[in-house]
């Protein structure tokens, strides 16, 4: 038996090579950085171009702003469509904006728990860079703990490595209270501005903004009220001047983005899905703004549209497109507005642009069943769809963002009006539009109409009406509309065939039946799905 | 006595492979790829023998030693861009496209290297030709698992046999041989990828844009299972041969049970989402359990000119699973496969068809999937008011695998003729005309298969008659099919279900042949040593339930684009000069 030493010691030099271990990361500072970048793709995958959110469909397609024109169930087609006219197709056992069991939120959580603790266990280095990497790591576990908590409330909350049997899910009120540890621990350890060899990493600009934005859901009106103070405190973050270029990121507005390179990596595919078929590709068009987003504009001098001569019946008076504040412009394509150098058309018979009814076919083909076209998020510049890939920056946070948030914020607070009026109006002075003083009673109505222009299209809108629970009063019971544009025609036509429905319990989606089959911890349903 | 000290030359092979191609990725640029390999395996054998006779004492010892190593390397290199196509070497490429951008060449390698050792002692003893018994043991080690106690695996095993009709007390002249015999010993499998036993993370290059150039990052990867080790089996037999009357009456008969524990798996399905993939990919989790028989009966005769035989095997094996790790705890039973047949098919249970709306709307259905007036109606298993594939989805179909296999083979001859029939059959299992694909990759994996049985004409597919005539109609309200549509308003009878299941249960004449043998002495003046004409049929007959619809009983588990066996009958003419 002497042999088996010699012989096990034989079978112990077969050396992997192939894969890296986990010791070898915290031997130098380089690859610890690499492990952290990991964590940047959380950026994308939550972000407008990424798919975790909705599998890739827009979640302003849940609202009455997004269409998209394909009955046929699948992601950027039939599958919001079917939510929005059958809610009950979400349930314990399904919903494609749920993230909970599909491998995402709670795997991305566990990897960045599992950073922390091999953080703990190997690394040797110096307390301040273990905090700088710390406060990243603990920066997107906020982020994704945020995901969470706008759909659910109270989730169960890991600090550390998951324990075998499973939690217990916690109060909304701890896990709100748990991304707002997170989110400050990472404020204050962040940099404000990171050396030019690691920008793009988040500061603490982006944290603060981050707290802003969850304490409005959370409803912890103080906080979001300071944490939007601390980033304009900061006087490193302004509005750039022009709103075409706002949401582009690489510049003063941007507080948080996610940056891509068409030609190394990383890279998307947004523009494929979205351009009109006179981009020269056949598979966009797929989701397009509706007419009821097009009558949130006002006029670029502050006064507003009647749209009832257009509600009533097919006219061939245009509508006013062109007088339309700015932000309108650098939204929507709409018949007559130039996009890649061709004027569009967005009619029946147009040659740029095309309309089809919904339904009519089961893919739309690149034409639009509501008569418009996305331009935001948009790369007008990429005229290549079919060969080159999409690098437009995705910004998850901006500057005009935050100031709507301190408007909130300062308006729910009371006795804050004016700088809640100041806020928004700073918003609104950029695109030219006149300051408005809405009292206390008119001031939230006109706040929203101008959260819903400014932050069109950047991923929202369908969460912010949850939370201001509107969803289930206006998300009910209605239809939406585009412009059938026939030779000099408009026709208001409904681009639903079927009414949308919005039941109070989706506010809190419920709990993955595949949790509750497989967790010990004695974990129930959330009341509202009992 | 003869002992015998061997060792085998050391074996190695090496294989090189080298390949060359073009193809072109951006528009005409050529692109040119070079890839060479090589594989190198490595395998010792020693052995010592020790057999002696001793009187009616027999006696055989081995001991064995045996190593195996495996090398093997790849690199390639794709380079961009040939001034002179006809000059094709890496050395010449300009890394250029033909729109004139860089491209920077691709280069690639890996390795991989795997060790085993196993060593084995047997001794056999036998008396007198009577007693047999045979004892070994087996010490197994490989580099797939961590640790010392991980990695090696004993594996005992004994037999005995008793020759009864060579027993003195024996005398019964018509027992040509009778033989009792019986065995117990142990196994072990190793079917695992590397390095399953080690956290290793994944290197992903271009994954972020940070400090203005896109940099790599780092991904936890695989959580090692420091445990994982052999997956081992008990096997238990015991058999009777017997020929009787100079093989007018022949019988093998074994018995069998296999006990698989620490069988290795995914455990994917037992754990929370919420705790984020943070399992083992692979552990010794499961436990199944085989038991059946293997039986074969013969009998040859021959009268006069008249030669005949006919032979029967006959085989059961019943697999059930007595742990099955994906189960999910607070499940119910009807979710779970423990103590439920290995390969058991899931489905919704049925019951029947809906006749009138108001039927539906008293009954629960499924609100993603809406039914209508001809639709299937299924059980709300849980009862919860709605019907889902999640919550009542259950095992209620038995394995596609027959439960009992078997064949009967005739053969008679006479004067130059001959007949050769042979039938063979499966019972006890099930066969889905509309079921879920399943397997262990792939997008359809686990999805529900639609058929032209619940979508006709599709993909491009029949819409056989039977379907057609037996379809539901307000008029044929007890139709065998649900109501047919060519564009479904819902696909509620897509899913698999207890509607779709039938017993796969058949007899089938797989061969017949008949033949005639010209007599050698016609044929030996003409110059030819023999001539054979014969007729002979493949898959002639077939007795089962599903045939009428057209359906292969051997097919596989979702009845969809299945290329039926086919029927073929050759004429031959067989000559040997």
């Amino acid at each position: 038996m002497s042999v088996l030493p010699g012989c096990n010691g034989w079978l112990d030099d077969v050396q992997q090579t192939s894969k890296v271990t986990e010791e070898i990361v915290w031997e130098n500072e380089a690859s610890v950085d690499s492990y952290v970048n990991s964590f940047y793709v959380l950026l994308h995958d939550y972000g407008q171009f990424g798919t975790a959110q909705f599998q890739g469909s827009l979640t302003e397609s849940l609202t009455d702003s997004f269409k998209y024109g394909s009955v046929a169930l699948g992601n950027r087609a039939g599958n919001s469509n079917n939510y929005v006219t059958n809610p009950d197709a979400i349930s314990s056992d399904g919903g494609l904006y749920s993230i909970w069991a599909n491998g995402k939120a709670y795997e991305d959580i566990r990897k960045l728990n599992q950073f922390l603790s091999l953080q703990r266990k190997y690394s040797a280095f110096p307390e301040d860079r273990n905090e700088l990497w710390e406060a990243q790591v603990r920066f997107f576990r906020g982020f994704v703990y945020f995901q969470l908590a706008k759909r659910h409330g109270g989730v169960i909350l890991y600090d550390d490595l998951p324990v075998d049997g499973g939690k217990d899910k916690s109060s909304a009120a701890d896990t709100w209270e748990f991304i707002y540890q997170d989110l400050k621990y990472a404020a204050e350890k962040l940099p404000v501005e990171w050396d030019a060899a690691n920008s793009g990493r988040v500061t603490k600009g982006a944290a603060y903004a981050m707290q802003s934005r969850a304490m409005l859901y959370a409803g912890r009106w103080q906080d979001a009220y300071d944490a939007a103070n601390d980033v304009i405190e900061l006087h490193k973050y302004d509005l750039v001047d022009n709103y075409a270029d706002s949401w582009k990121g690489d510049n003063v507005e941007s507080i948080l983005q996610f940056s891509y390179d068409a030609m190394n990596g990383p890279y998307h595919d947004f523009d494929s899905h979205y351009v009109p078929q006179c981009d020269g590709w056949d598979n966009g068009g797929r989701g397009t703004p509706t007419q009821e987003m097009v009558e949130c504009y006002e006029k670029a001098d502050g006064t507003t549209v009647d749209w009832s001569q257009w509600h009533e019946g097919p006219t061939s008076v245009a509508p006013p497109y062109a007088e339309l504040e700015p932000r309108f412009h650098a939204t929507i394509i709409y018949r007559g507005c130039t996009w890649k150098g061709k004027v569009m058309d967005c009619s029946t018979d147009g040659e740029n642009g095309v309309f089809i009814p919904y339904r009519e076919q089961s893919t739309v083909y690149g034409k639009t069943v509501t008569g418009y076209f996305l331009r935001k998020l948009l790369d007008e510049n990429l005229t290549d769809i079919k060969n080159v890939k999409s690098s437009q920056t995705w910004v998850e946070i901006r500057y005009a963002e935050v100031l709507l948030n301190k408007a909130e914020a300062a308006f729910r607070l009371g006795g804050k009006l004016s700088e809640a009026q100041d806020a928004m109006n700073e918003v609104r002075d950029r695109v030219g539009l006149p300051a408005v003083y809405p009292t206390e009673g008119e001031f939230f109505d006109r706040y929203r109409n101008e959260r819903k222009v400014e932050l069109a299209f950047e991923g929202h809108l369908f969460w912010d009406m949850r939370r201001w629970r509107l969803a289930h009063i206006e998300y009910n019971n209605y239809r939406c509309h585009g412009m059938k544009i026939t030779g000099s025609v408009y026709e208001y036509v409904d681009c639903d065939g079927a009414d949308r429905w919005f039941e109070e319990k989706l506010y809190v989606l419920p709990v993955p039946s595949a949790e509750l089959k497989n967790n010990r911890s004695g974990i129930k349903q959330y009341d509202e799905w009992l | 006595m003869e002992i015998m000290l061997l060792t085998l030359p050391n074996s190695a092979t090496e294989t090189l492979s080298y390949t060359k191609g073009y193809y072109s990725v951006i528009g005409d640029t050529a692109t040119l790829s070079e890839a060479a390999s090589n594989q190198w395996t490595f395998t010792t054998q020693s052995s010592l023998t020790y057999d002696n006779d001793f009187g009616d004492h027999s006696l055989d010892v081995l001991l064995l030693a045996e190593t195996r190593e495996t090398k093997s390397h790849s690199v390639s290199a794709t380079g961009y861009g040939l001034d002179f196509l006809q000059l094709d070497e890496l050395s010449n490429i300009t890394s250029l496209t033909t729109a004139g951008e860089n491209k920077i060449p691709e280069i690639a390698g890996s390795s991989g290297h795997s060790r085993v050792a196993g060593f084995v002692g047997r001794v056999n003893y036998n008396y007198a030709d009577r007693y047999y018994v045979e004892a070994s043991v087996r010490y197994d080690g490989s580099y797939l698992f961590g640790g010392m106690n991980r990695r090696w695996v004993v594996l005992p095993g004994a037999s005995v046999a008793w020759r009864i009709n060579k027993e003195n007390w024996f005398n019964a002249s018509w027992v040509n041989n009778l033989k009792l015999r019986g065995g117990i010993g142990k196994t072990a499998t190793s079917g695992i990828s590397s390095f399953q036993w080690m956290n290793t993370m994944a290197l992903n290059q271009n994954a972020v844009v940070i400090g203005g150039a896109s940099q790599s990052d780092i991904t936890a990867s695989v959580l090692g299972n420091p445990n994982l080790t052999w997956a081992q089996c008990l096997n238990y037999n015991i058999g009777l041969d017997a020929t009787l009357w100079n093989g007018l009456f022949g019988m093998e008969l074994d018995a069998f049970y296999k006990y698989e524990y620490g069988k290795l798996s995914t455990v994917t399905g037992a754990y929370p989402p919420s705790s984020g993939g943070y399992y083992f990919s692979t552990a010794n989790v499961n436990k199944v359990d085989y038991k059946g028989f293997d039986l074969t009966l013969s009998h040859y005769n021959t009268v006069g000119d008249f030669f005949y035989s006919m032979k029967v095997v006959w085989s059961y094996a019943y697999a059930r699973w007595l742990k099955y790790a994906g189960d999910s705890e607070n499940a119910p039973e009807y979710q779970r496969l423990t103590g439920k047949q290995v390969g058991a098919q899931r489905g919704l249970v049925a019951d029947g068809l809906f006749q009138t709306q108001e039927e539906i709307d008293n009954s629960a259905t499924d609100p993603s999937r809406p039914a209508y007036p001809g639709y299937i109606r299924y059980v709300d298993l849980n009862g919860d008011g709605t019907i889902s594939i999640q919550q009542d989805l259950a095992y209620v179909g038995r394995s596609t695998v027959p439960t009992h296999t078997g064949s009967f083979n005739f053969y008679a001859s006479w004067k130059g003729f001959d007949i050769d029939l042979l039938f063979s059959w499966g019972l006890g299992h099930d066969i889905a005309i509309q079921g879920i694909y399943s397997g262990t990759e792939g997008a359809a994996n686990g999805s529900h298969g639609a058929t032209s049985f619940s979508r006709p004409f599709y993909q491009l597919g029949n819409a056989p008659e039977y379907l057609v005539v037996n379809s539901w109609t307000p008029e044929n309200p007890d139709a065998e099919f649900p109501c047919l549509e060519i564009t479904p308003r819902s696909l509620n009878n897509g899913y698999a279900s207890t509607f779709w299941y039938r017993k796969g249960d058949y007899i089938r004449l797989k061969t017949a042949q008949i033949g005639y043998t010209f007599p050698k002495k016609w044929m030996s003046r003409i110059g030819v040593e023999t001539l054979r004409i014969y007729l002979e049929g493949y898959n002639l007959l077939t007795f089962s339930a599903l045939s009428k619809f057209n359906i292969d009983p051997e097919s596989p588990s979702v009845q969809n684009g299945y290329y039926p066996q086919q029927r073929t009958m050759t004429l031959g003419v067989k000559l040997t000069f």
